[in-house]
């Protein structure tokens, strides 16, 4: 990577300092390399969630673009009716950009983004998968992986966790018709910003699902942030890959391929899969995943 | 001036939505306010109405639509009736706490359970309280001509809170008048292009939605009351204009019919007023004192006003085509709320009828004021509520 | 401050929340030593100057490097490159190629003009005897300085080492010659075929300081029988002979005794020299063996080979060598060198038939010069401060091989460096090597974050066919082209030094890491010390230090 490729990113910040997210906030990152691959121009709708709360406290707003927070349910809706009234104005030019979390994405919000997708609005969906649902104290979503402690399906007694495995909204955005459907992760941040500003330049519904490694419910420290979450896309539990107009396009080949294990050891909620032998049965599930993953996306 | 037509009332309400200029319309079939949806759909199909015309996945979609494009700083519709209006519920609530004066159609309709398609008013009072005003509109003529001065009056910068435009399912939505269609040039005067204070755009970054706590919600509500309170004068301002206009007036936020010298008053809301208003004049040629106060608004509601009205009657009879379940007849409980700290007042009946389609007719009327009549002449209300026209028959003993 | 209507915010209000205090760890910016310069015996900035030829900038490089090292075409030819053991890259995939940068900066800077003298120049004068790597570098850095500085060199050529002890295959003279010119410029004046002697007192003469850097030229002595006879050669004389371009005749069959460079040396002259055999005699095996690897293959490459374990006993013949006997040895307990002493196994006397014999078995200092009142260790060197290089007699100077004993040209480099401050200090009458530096740790290969690395073999310069190699004195390898110095420049992990990738810019969750100066700064009012820009810092120059309440 030449010294100079990261005078090429804005310098300008689009979401500044001040706002109350946890430190080492995966989600705070990730908004802050999209905003630097699309721009000022831009209207953005947040739906309920961590990004809303810690970025749209009282008297705290960290967005020096324009800025909506509707509901949990509806960024997809609303932002479909923004996209609406641009083009009423003719400012097509301005891109309305979503970002929800997965909760608001996978779950409550699901049909409002498929009737979105649908409709072929002219916006960037982005979804930030911290996999649960954290802002409300990390219970479990439809982003949550098999056999993981959420406060809503605890590791107990006679419990290992979430019992069902994750959907796979990428999936379901391609076969909805999206035009472009990718994932990404802060851990490539040239790779996200690569696929944001393509997602930017498509005049239809664009869908990326960015992986956001969450201290706080995740459990890990603060500073590894970026590092966990280039060890979950070596383990190929996340893989990063482009779908257009329905045929795979890319996907970042992984560098040096870890066991699933490496990534689950060093997340805190995972620890009850290590706690008693009866967790490697999950694992083993966890891997099976992941080579799965690895096949299909020719990681 | 306008071409009359005789139309189903449906399409007047689409015609008037035209005359208004939306730039975002989103739709959501329910019965029954689908046909309003429909005309516009065909208008935007023939090149007539130019907008952004979204038939969306919900009703909870729909209302997030305009509430995104009036964000977006645009003029937005929606209708809905029943259940959409419950599913829309969040939305509303979202669009008047964050100001933005989009107009809605609720075509009156019972809620489920147990599912019916009937005509009454528990959809629209259920949302009494989420700071979108309500008017009740009587006929076809206004059914159309309100929602003209609906737009005039959410968007007033004093005001800027969202506003529905109740109209009776069926009696209303599906009946065939005439409505005179006013010209386009006079309602453009009437009702200018949409400016915004303030909208989502790159120019101007703001950001909408951000949290309150103890700090400053009071106060935020207190401000938002503060709007509706001025509404009230707003609504009877946008009247009197639309009348020197068009030469017609519905009423500011009531209208008063023979109350003059009555002794008993009828509140009702809705399309009844016509039966109420026939029923009137039959028991005033028997020389029965009876008056009608028509509430237009019920939100901001116009307690002065009815006060005012109905202060020099013995009693009055308030009818409400809904239920709060639990309690009673919601705007006979804010009449009596509104009257109870007025020194003298006339005595309260709350009459429960044409809840669920039931017909109001005129003997429906006249066994009111037989009631009121009874009430005054026992000096007392024996109930709070009364069930008017209940079938024996189909009830459990 | 209060929101407006519809609970309307304005951009970036949230500035106005200092999250700063949420803070107990905090980020620093603090540098710490590459591992490179650490090993660095002239103490080189390497991770500077790779990052300037990285980019481009060989000028900004070019001075750098002669910050501390006056002759980068030389160093970076005939340099061990210490620096590049230490490289912590090797443990990735392969050290950067640091000496043929440092040649290629070296090469790029004789074909720029010359540095100018100072103009303001101090009155006092400075003898330095010597012309050696110790006595070039103290001269230039002094030079630099103001001061006047002579330079009584005793050979014809100046240079020491460089210009009559290593050969022309590895470097060229006209190389030497071009970049000790480039020091002349600056007002050195060299006097040739001038050998200082005991009678001169050059303190008397008006020179304010002296240095002495006469190296280490004094061939020892095998101490075996015959060693007088005509065909046995000290190494150090021959290589002077052949490097000043007399003719020497030497037989056809050489036996070269010793296992240093310059044993090699000498056996690698000798091969070009039309011997038609050429054999290096060692008294230890491989392992222990002085010279370099690399030496010691480009040897074995030119079809010289080696004994091992062998050491010679007698030289054979009348008058003139006809053989050498040998003995085998084996190795026993460690002697003071810290190697396994060599034991001769009694009873293996061997022949060796051969009619020149080379003897490189060490050299010291001609201490002849010197008057008796400094001091000298029994090894026969000068006994200095270890920090100020001050000997015993005020005013008086020494450092390179003279101290030393033979060691590297880079070690000579940063003595004559360390004495020319030690110079300065003493004529401005400060007090010497009182400061004491901080510890400064350096970066290790764990303390780096190789995710951003990708793996790259380490580029090489090409080399003349080894058929061609032995038939004259040409340089054997060439140098790096701009590209692919800069190419190789890329691989360069910047241990310890911030090289700007903008790593904790880019991910900073609080957008509190901003641009200063081409580098990087935070703004602690709002950090909130989470450490990921420590975490994700490629080359370790972010530490995380406890928050002071």
């Amino acid at each position: 990577m030449a010294i100079n490729a990261i005078d090429t990113i804005p310098k300008e910040e689009l979401f500044v300092s001040g706002h109350t997210g946890c430190g080492g906030c995966g989600q705070a990152i990730a908004t802050k390399l999209v905003l630097k691959a699309t721009g000022k121009n831009v209207i953005v709708v947040t739906a309920t969630g961590c990004l809303e709360t810690f970025a749209g406290g009282y008297l705290i707003s960290p967005w020096e673009v324009p800025w909506m927070h509707p509901l949990f349910e509806n960024a997809a809706a609303v932002a479909s009716g923004v996209e609406a009234a641009l083009k009423t104005k003719h400012r097509e030019d301005i891109k309305v950009v979503v970002l929800a979390g997965d909760g608001g994405t996978f779950d409550i919000g699901f049909g409002m983004l498929s009737g979105m997708i649908e409709r072929r609005h002219n916006v960037l969906y982005v979804c930030m998968d911290n996999q649960a649902y954290v802002n409300t104290g990390y219970q479990r979503s439809g982003a949550t992986m098999y056999g993981t402690a959420t406060t809503t399906t605890p590791a107990g007694k006679i419990s290992l966790g979430k019992v069902q495995p994750n959907k796979d909204v990428p999936a379901m955005m391609v076969a909805n018709g999206a035009d472009y459907v990718a994932t990404a992760s802060p851990s490539y941040p040239w790779d996200l910003i690569r696929k944001i500003k393509k997602a930017m330049e498509i005049k239809g519904p664009t869908y990326i699902q960015v992986h956001i490694p969450c201290p706080t419910a995740h459990v890990f420290p603060e500073s590894k942030t970026i590092e966990i979450g280039r060890i979950a896309v070596e383990t190929g539990l996340v893989p990063l890959y482009e779908i257009e107009k329905g045929k795979l396009t890319s996907s970042e080949k992984i560098k040096q391929k870890r066991p699933v294990e490496d990534y689950l050891k060093r997340l805190g909620w995972y620890k009850h899969l290590f706690a008693s032998g009866d967790g490697a049965a999950v694992i083993k599930e966890l891997q099976r995943v992941a080579d799965e993953n690895i096949a299909k996306f020719n990681l | 001036m306008g071409k009359t037509e005789v139309m189903e009332i449906s399409r007047g309400i689409a015609e008037a939505i035209k005359a208004c200029r939306p730039q975002v319309i989103a739709s959501f079939p329910i019965t029954p306010q689908t046909h309003i949806i429909e005309h516009l759909a065909q208008m935007v199909a023939n090149g007539e109405l130019d907008c952004e015309y979204i038939p969306s996945d919900s009703e909870f979609a729909s209302a997030s639509i305009v509430h995104g494009a009036s964000a977006a700083g645009v003029r937005a519709y929606t209708a809905s009736a029943s259940q959409g209006l419950l599913l829309m519920t969040e939305v509303l609530w979202n669009m008047a706490g964050t100001r933005l004066p989009v107009v809605l159609t609720g075509a009156n309709r019972a809620l489920s359970a147990p599912i019916s398609i009937q005509c009454d008013h528990q959809d629209t009072f259920s949302l009494r309280d989420s700071g979108v005003m309500q008017m009740y509109v009587e006929d076809a003529q206004e059914s159309y001509d309100a929602h003209i001065q609906a737009y005039k009056l959410a968007e007033d910068p004093d005001v800027l809170l969202p506003i529905m435009v109740c109209v009776d399912g069926w009696s209303l939505t599906h009946a065939w008048e005439p409505i005179e269609l006013l010209a386009q040039e006079l309602v453009d005067k009437f009702l200018p292009p949409y400016h915004p204070v303030q909208y989502l755009t790159p120019d101007n970054p703001i950001s909408y939605g951000t949290a309150y706590d103890d700090r400053a919600l009071m106060e935020y509500r207190y401000i938002m009351q503060k709007a509706m309170d001025c509404a009230k004068s707003k609504a009877v301002k946008v009247a009197d204009e639309f009348n020197e206009m068009f030469g017609r007036h519905h009423g500011g936020l009531i209208q008063e019919y023979r109350m003059d010298d009555a002794e008993i008053g009828i509140l009702a809301m809705g399309s009844i007023i016509g039966t109420v208003k026939v029923a009137i004049d039959e028991m005033r040629a028997e020389g029965i004192k009876v008056g009608l106060v028509k509430v237009r608004f019920y939100r901001p509601f116009p307690a002065d006003e009815i006060i005012k009205a109905v202060k020099d009657t013995r009693c009055i009879a308030v009818i409400d085509r809904n239920i709060s379940l639990g309690a009673g007849g919601a705007l006979a409980a804010d009449v009596m709320a509104a009257l109870y700290n007025f020194k003298n007042h006339p005595l309260v009946l709350g009459c429960l009828a044409g809840i669920g389609g039931r017909e109001v007719t005129r003997n429906t009327v006249r066994n009111i004021v037989a009631r009121a009549q009874k009430a005054i002449d026992t000096g007392k209300v024996e109930e709070m509520n009364e069930w008017v026209g209940l079938n024996p028959e189909i009830m459990e003993d | 401050m209060k929101p407006g209507l519809g609970g309307v915010v304005g951009p970036g209000i949230s500035l106005a929340n200092k999250t700063g205090t949420w803070r107990t760890m905090r980020p620093v910016y603090k540098n710490v030593l590459s591992p490179c310069r650490a090993a660095c015996p002239a103490g080189n900035d390497i991770q500077g100057y790779i990052n300037l030829v990285k980019q481009g900038e060989f000028k900004e490089g070019l001075e750098l490097i002669k910050k501390t090292n006056p002759l980068p075409a030389v160093l970076g030819r005939v340099c061990y490159h210490p620096c590049e053991e230490k490289c912590n890259r090797g443990e990735f995939d392969e050290a950067i190629a640091i000496h043929n940068i440092e040649r290629f900066l070296g090469d790029y800077g004789l074909t720029l003009p010359r540095e100018k003298e100072v103009r303001e120049k101090r009155e006092e004068k400075i003898a330095i005897i010597g012309s050696g790597p110790a006595g070039l570098s103290c001269a230039y850095h002094l030079a630099r300085m103001g001061y006047r500085v002579t330079i009584f060199e005793a050979q014809p050529v100046p240079g020491g080492m460089l210009a009559v002890g290593i050969p022309d295959y590895r470097l060229p003279k006209d190389v030497v010659k071009a970049e000790i010119e480039a020091i002349q410029a600056l007002g050195v004046e060299i006097c040739t075929n001038t050998r200082i002697g005991p009678g001169d007192n050059l303190l008397e003469q008006g020179y304010r300081a002296v240095f002495i850097a006469i190296g280490a030229h004094k061939s020892m002595k095998m101490g075996v029988m015959g060693e007088d006879k005509e065909g046995v050669f000290e190494a150090l004389s021959f290589l002077h002979e052949v490097n000043l371009g007399k003719q020497v005749s030497i037989g056809g069959k050489v036996a070269v005794i010793g296992g240093g460079n310059v044993a090699i040396d000498a056996a690698r002259v000798a091969i070009r020299q039309r011997a038609k055999q050429v054999s290096i005699i060692y008294r230890r095996s491989r392992a222990e063996m002085p010279a370099s690897d690399e030496e010691v293959e480009a040897a074995e490459e030119e079809g010289i080979s080696i004994s091992y374990l062998a050491a010679p006993n007698r030289v054979l013949g009348d008058g003139k060598v006809t053989g050498l006997e040998c003995i085998r040895m084996k190795l026993g307990e460690p002697d003071e060198s810290g190697r396994a002493r060599p034991i001769p196994i009694k009873g293996s006397e061997f022949t060796v038939d051969v009619d020149t014999v080379i003897s490189a078995i060490g050299q010291t200092p001609d201490l002849s010069f010197a008057d008796k009142k400094l001091e000298t260790t029994p090894g026969g060197t000068l006994v200095v401060d270890e920090k100020t290089l001050a000997t015993n007699e005020s005013g008086i100077f020494a450092g390179g091989d003279v101290v030393t004993g033979p060691a590297m040209v880079a070690d000579a480099i940063g003595a004559g460096s360390r004495a020319a401050n030690s110079i300065d200090r003493y004529v401005r009458g400060e007090v010497l090597g009182v400061t004491e530096e901080e510890e400064v740790p350096i970066a290790s290969f764990e303390d780096l974050n190789l995710a951003y690395a990708v793996l790259a073999p380490k580029a090489r310069a090409s080399k003349l066919p080894v058929g061609e190699r032995v038939r004259g004195f040409a340089e054997i390898d060439d140098g790096f082209s701009q590209e692919i110095a800069r190419a190789e420049a890329e691989r360069c992990l910047s241990c310890g030094v911030c090289n700007s990738c903008g790593n904790c810019w880019l991910f900073c969750p609080d957008a509190c890491v901003f641009s200063k100066n081409g580098g990087y700064d935070i703004n602690y009012d709002y950090c909130k010390g989470c450490g990921i820009c420590a975490n994700e810092c490629p080359v370790m120059a972010i530490t995380m230090v406890v928050e002071e309440k």
